[in-house]
């Protein structure tokens, strides 16, 4: 067991897990944010994509204990004092989500994604985004939607 | 799947048929084997440790001498084991024979169906293939060590 | 999962010291892409996890003629490296195609490496660089070129208790031209069906030396000698090339699996390696950069 201390969501978290809990796991059960969904469950689909100290990253590989100290940041810490993250608003705005199954991760990716590259060509979007699945949406409307927030044409 | 292995040994093909067929005296040249009890009735049980890169293996189970012709050097055997932990297991069915290239050199023939259960059947045939020559290779090699002795 | 106990050294001697103390019943974990998933398939049940997250020594770029890389950098920050991309620019070609942006995060390159899947793609690069990794242990340091450190499948030279700690490419030659290719029939995030790597460096019209490296063509990563010696010495044409690269498809021995048969892998080596070659050419040609 270790004691772990980190920030999720901009709020500090102190828990005890087992060494193999798993990030996902841990995310999901023990703190109750659902928000993240196992798709795969090895990396490859995106459904489970947090953010570790910034940095965009299959949870169902990471162990719990590797987010000691650090800040992880959800689909549900997207939100800055009840207002949407522009992406989100665009996503709802130009119908980046269907099931809304795959729509966590890419929304996490997509942040991570504006916050390295605030204005990624679309050719760099598909680059990037490339490895958060969708079944439903065909992946225009997705690209649109994080084209949008880096126009600034995404209504406030 | 199917495997043939072929081996030459720097032995005399008597003496490396009275070898082979004396189980826990040839089990000891097979790499990765830790322990061969005898069973009776020409029954074997063991252990045997495989590495895949990162992967180890314990492989418990049990071996049984299905035919043996002493005259034709040839002889049949059929085993199984599995790696509870992986969660794997492997059903072999094997005829061996000897055929005399010269006066001390034989040639061991070993011809395998081999049927991977489980986690075990998730490797590719070709790892396992390249994994059964090696330990074949290893296998003749510790045996003409053994006669060297 | 298996129950293990996780451990998290401070320092690169508390590592070593852990992973001597242990031996096979401890694995060091970096990033955890690749053995998380065995892990999770019971295929690795280590009684000991070491993490080398804290080892922040070990994360350093370093541009000084060589390039020093610690082993604990990420894909995607020797991706973005503007050093790399100076000194070495085929290498950010290359790891910015390897799987996907949340792999690339924390997969680190000494991880990739001592993880040794035959299909991933930095080693023949790595190889084609000239590059070599720097070995650390309880007893001190030892160097092994890249080529030398795979020894079978998902195998290494690393003895128990030793952890690669830097990844050292060499000032790569004037008149020197790189280039790696992946052969990918399926998804962008997929391992290669075939890759190669070739650095070709140029004397006038001659081909004054030649280092070409294949991958997902074995066991191991392969060093394509032969096809270095069909091209060395020689006037640098088209059909030099094409000749030398043929004799990839004999030097191979791919294993057959979803990607494709072996005999169509080594089919396919063939092309791949004459294409990354004819690259090469044209960059050392440019006067671009490796």
């Amino acid at each position: 067991m270790k004691l772990l201390h980190l920030r999720v969501n901009g709020a500090q978290v102190e828990r005890e897990v087992p060494d193999n809990r798993l990030l996902l796991d841990f995310l999901r059960d023990d703190l109750g944010l659902t928000g993240t969904k196992e798709g795969c469950s090895v990396g490859v689909c995106g459904a489970c994509t947090v953010l570790l100290d910034g940095r965009p990253i299959s949870s169902c590989l990471a162990l719990a204990v590797f987010a000691d100290g650090c800040e992880v940041t959800t689909v549900e810490g997207l939100e800055r004092d009840g207002a949407l993250d522009p992406l989100q608003r665009a996503f709802i705005d130009c119908g980046g989500f269907q099931c809304g199954i795959c729509t966590p991760g890419q929304l996490i990716a997509a942040r991570a994604l504006l916050n390295e590259h605030p204005q990624p060509s679309n050719d760099e979007i598909r680059a990037w985004m490339m490895g958060n699945l969708c079944r439903c949406t065909g992946y225009y409307k997705i690209v649109e939607s994080i084209r949008a927030v880096a126009d600034g044409t995404v209504r406030a | 799947m199917k495997i043939e292995q072929r081996c030459t040994v720097p032995v005399a093909r008597e003496p490396l048929w009275r070898f082979l067929m004396d189980v826990p005296a040839m089990a000891g040249c097979v790499p990765g084997v830790e322990k061969v009890e005898p069973r009776g009735d020409n029954r074997y049980e063991g252990r045997m440790k495989v590495r895949v890169g990162p992967i180890a293996l314990t492989l418990d189970g049990a071996m049984a001498v299905r035919e043996q012709d002493d005259a034709g050097y040839r002889a049949a055997v059929d085993a199984e084991a599995n790696d509870r932990r992986v969660g794997g297991g492997v059903h072999v069915n094997a005829q061996m024979s000897l055929r005399e290239l010269a006066p001390g050199e034989t040639e061991l023939v070993v011809t395998t169906d081999a049927r991977l259960l489980g986690k075990l059947g998730e490797f590719g045939q070709p790892v396992i293939r390249k994994k059964a020559d090696t330990m074949m290779a290893e296998f003749a090699r510790n045996v003409a060590a053994r006669f060297r002795e | 999962m298996n129950a293990f106990e996780y451990l998290e050294p401070a320092t690169v001697d508390e590592a070593l010291a852990i992973l001597a103390e242990h031996g096979d019943d401890a694995r060091p974990i970096a990033g955890g892409t690749a053995l998380v998933n065995l892990m999770k398939q019971r295929l690795v049940q280590p009684a000991y996890l070491v993490g080398l997250r804290r080892l922040t020594d070990l994360s350093t770029i370093a541009a000084n003629g060589e390039l020093r890389l610690g082993a604990l950098c990420t894909h995607h920050e020797l991706e973005i490296s503007p050093h790399i991309q100076r000194a070495a620019p085929v290498l950010s070609e290359m790891l910015r195609r390897v799987a996907n942006i949340r792999v690339r995060s924390m997969a680190t390159i000494g991880g990739a490496l001592a993880h040794a899947d035959p299909n991933q793609d930095p080693p023949p690069v790595l190889i084609a660089l000239d590059a070599r990794v720097v070995v650390g242990s309880r007893g001190g340091e030892r160097d092994l070129q890249v080529e030398a450190l795979f020894t079978g499948y998902y195998e290494t030279a690393l003895a128990p208790g030793e952890l690669i700690t830097r990844i050292v490419i060499p000032a790569q030659p004037a008149a020197s031209g790189a280039a790696f290719t992946k052969m990918l029939p399926q998804t962008q995030d997929d391992y290669a069906t075939v890759s190669a790597a070739a650095r070709l460096t140029v004397d006038g019209e001659r081909i004054a030396d030649a280092r070409v490296a294949a991958g997902s063509v074995g066991e191991t990563p392969l060093r394509l000698r032969a096809v270095e010696r069909a091209l060395v010495g020689q006037v640098a044409a088209p059909a030099i090339l094409r000749d030398a690269a043929t004799l990839a498809g004999d030097e191979v021995d791919p294993l057959s699996d979803i990607r494709g048969s072996a005999a169509y892998k080594r089919a396919v080596a063939a092309v791949i390696v004459r294409r990354t070659l004819e690259q090469a050419l044209a960059r050392a040609r440019a006067g671009a950069p490796a």
